[in-house]
């Protein structure tokens, strides 16, 4: 019987070992240029794109007004991969020094002073590091989008004009 | 149930041990959580506590799987592999922790059941960079648990154990979706390459000591010995094997212990009754043969535990003949003696 249990290691581990080692290098390679935001909202579930592109199809990059407490630039990109799933870049200058900033995407033409009641949760910034963020289907072509501190509940940045590259 | 619960019995090397251990779990936490909000100050409590467990927790199990191997390929590292369950059980609650903070950090604050969002918030299998990694974690901590609350030896005598030791195996299976669970979750989210290199360099280090001390066990179990006409094993000349040690041949692919005793030779089952720890790599303490693993003894003439214990493991009929030592390869209960030869087992 431990004969058994000796065989069963050494075939568990012939075949866990390239596995494990194999997914682990995969996994590292196909890391995004830009790492992708980790919250998934249940708003976005099936219409996330399969899969991140490093070339888009095409770029619109957008400055970002920021608000008094927002004393930080942020880059504002979108895009879409080649099979047309399109996303949105978010590029801090710096670490925004602000608590639990969310990212939402909403219709420009939302108004009011407060975050839109249609405005869809994209995920949260961390820090300076710059994100991607998938957009779901139904929001306008180029999206508001605005950052939200949850920790001081309000919105501390929005995005504005639009420059079409490539 | 024939077997009745006893509460573990703590000792002073124990207290050492869990006092240790509950340290370096401390000072882990602390250096994970310090040096994090030194460097991201404006992460959130709860991210470097979630982070830190996480962190303790895999680099805790990636001691615990080392311990097994290098224990097989170097003697030195005997003495770790007892009281090794504390680090497991340890390991599950830091592990356990994480998840459950994750679970409420990332997940209980909606309107869909934790529980279901844990598994539908991404079914993105597709998708390297939005890989629904939290289910592999999820999976996993679900063996540990299994594992650790099956980690008293109540649980080991009542399964027996062959059975025991094979559902701890499946730690392997967890090791491998946590490792997944890290190269596909928080690694996507991070730019830095010391992350990837470290899960890399963990995962290569778990995987060469096992596969390596796999082949020498395999290696070990091939190794035929002859046999006499009368289908007895030739060990080898009684001087080959020390004095109150042991010599292990392999008797169709199981293993036996044949130890010296001065002149006496006697032949049992290499697997200890508890853990099915290898009786032969133990010595002979107090005319008990004595596990190196956590110390269980066995009369080796009898392969009975000296009373009130109660284990028991076979023997073998052994004897000498012009220096010689011939084992049968039969199991029994009780050692032959037999006339003008050297007796064996006396």
């Amino acid at each position: 019987m431990i004969a058994a249990l000796r065989r069963r290691h050494r075939v568990m581990f012939a075949v866990l070992a390239p596995t494990v080692l194999a997914s682990v290098v995969v996994a590292v390679g196909a890391r995004p240029d830009r790492p992708a935001s980790s919250v998934t909202p249940r708003e976005l579930l099936g219409q996330l794109p399969q899969d991140l592109s490093p070339e888009p199809a095409y770029r619109l990059t957008s400055g970002l007004a920021f608000g008094a407490e927002l004393r930080v630039g942020v880059d504002v990109a979108f895009g879409a991969d080649p099979r047309g799933s399109r996303f949105v870049d978010v590029s801090p200058h710096g670490d925004p020094a602000l608590p639990d900033v969310l990212v939402y995407a909403a219709d420009p033409s939302a108004g009011g002073d407060g975050l839109p009641g249609d405005a869809v949760l994209l995920g949260t910034l961390a820090g300076a590091a710059p994100l991607r963020f998938a957009l779901p289907d139904g929001l306008p072509e180029e999206p508001l989008i605005l950052l939200y501190s949850l920790g001081d509940q309000q919105i501390v940045g929005a995005s504005l004009v639009t420059v079409r590259e490539g | 149930m024939g077997h009745t619960y006893v509460a573990v019995g703590w000792n002073r090397q124990k207290r050492i041990y869990d006092r240790t251990l509950a340290l370096a779990v401390l000072l882990s936490l602390g250096v994970f959580v310090g040096v994090g909000a030194a460097l991201f100050p404006n992460t959130t409590a709860e991210t470097l506590l979630i982070r830190g467990l996480g962190t303790t927790a895999l680099v805790l199990l990636h001691v615990v799987l080392s311990i097994g191997p290098l224990a097989r390929l170097d003697r030195r590292f005997l003495p770790l592999l007892y009281n090794r369950r504390h680090l497991g059980v340890t390991m599950f609650v830091l592990a356990l922790a994480h998840g459950a903070l994750s679970l409420i950090q990332f997940h209980a604050l909606g309107d869909m059941d934790p529980l279901a969002s844990l598994f539908a918030s991404s079914t993105h299998t597709g998708s390297v960079a939005w890989f629904p990694f939290q289910p592999l974690g999820f999976v996993a901590l679900m063996i540990l648990f299994v594992m650790a609350a099956t980690s008293h030896d109540f649980w080991l005598a009542f399964l027996t154990a062959p059975v025991w030791k094979a559902l701890h195996m499946l730690v392997y299976v967890a090791w491998a979706l946590l490792v997944l669970h890290v190269a596909l979750g928080s690694l996507q989210v991070e730019a830095s390459p010391v992350g990837p290199a470290l899960l890399l360099v963990g995962a290569l280090w778990v995987s060469g000591l096992h596969l390596i001390a796999g082949r020498r066990e395999a290696a070990d179990d091939r190794e035929a010995s002859a046999r006499t006409d009368d289908g007895r094993i030739d060990v080898g000349q009684l001087s080959e094997i020390t004095d109150g040690c042991a010599k292990i041949v392999t008797v169709e692919g199981e293993r036996v212990a044949v130890f010296r005793d001065g002149d006496s030779v006697f032949a049992l089952s290499n697997a200890c009754q508890h853990q099915n720890g290898p009786l032969g790599e133990g010595r002979l303490i107090d005319g008990c043969v004595t596990c190196p693993w956590h110390g269980y003894q066995y009369d080796p003439a009898t392969g009975r535990s000296p009373p009130p214990f109660t284990e028991a493991v076979p023997t073998f009929g052994v004897e000498v003949i012009d220096g010689n030592v011939l084992l049968d390869p039969h199991p029994r209960a009780a050692v032959v003696v037999r006339g003008e030869h050297s007796e064996a087992g006396t």
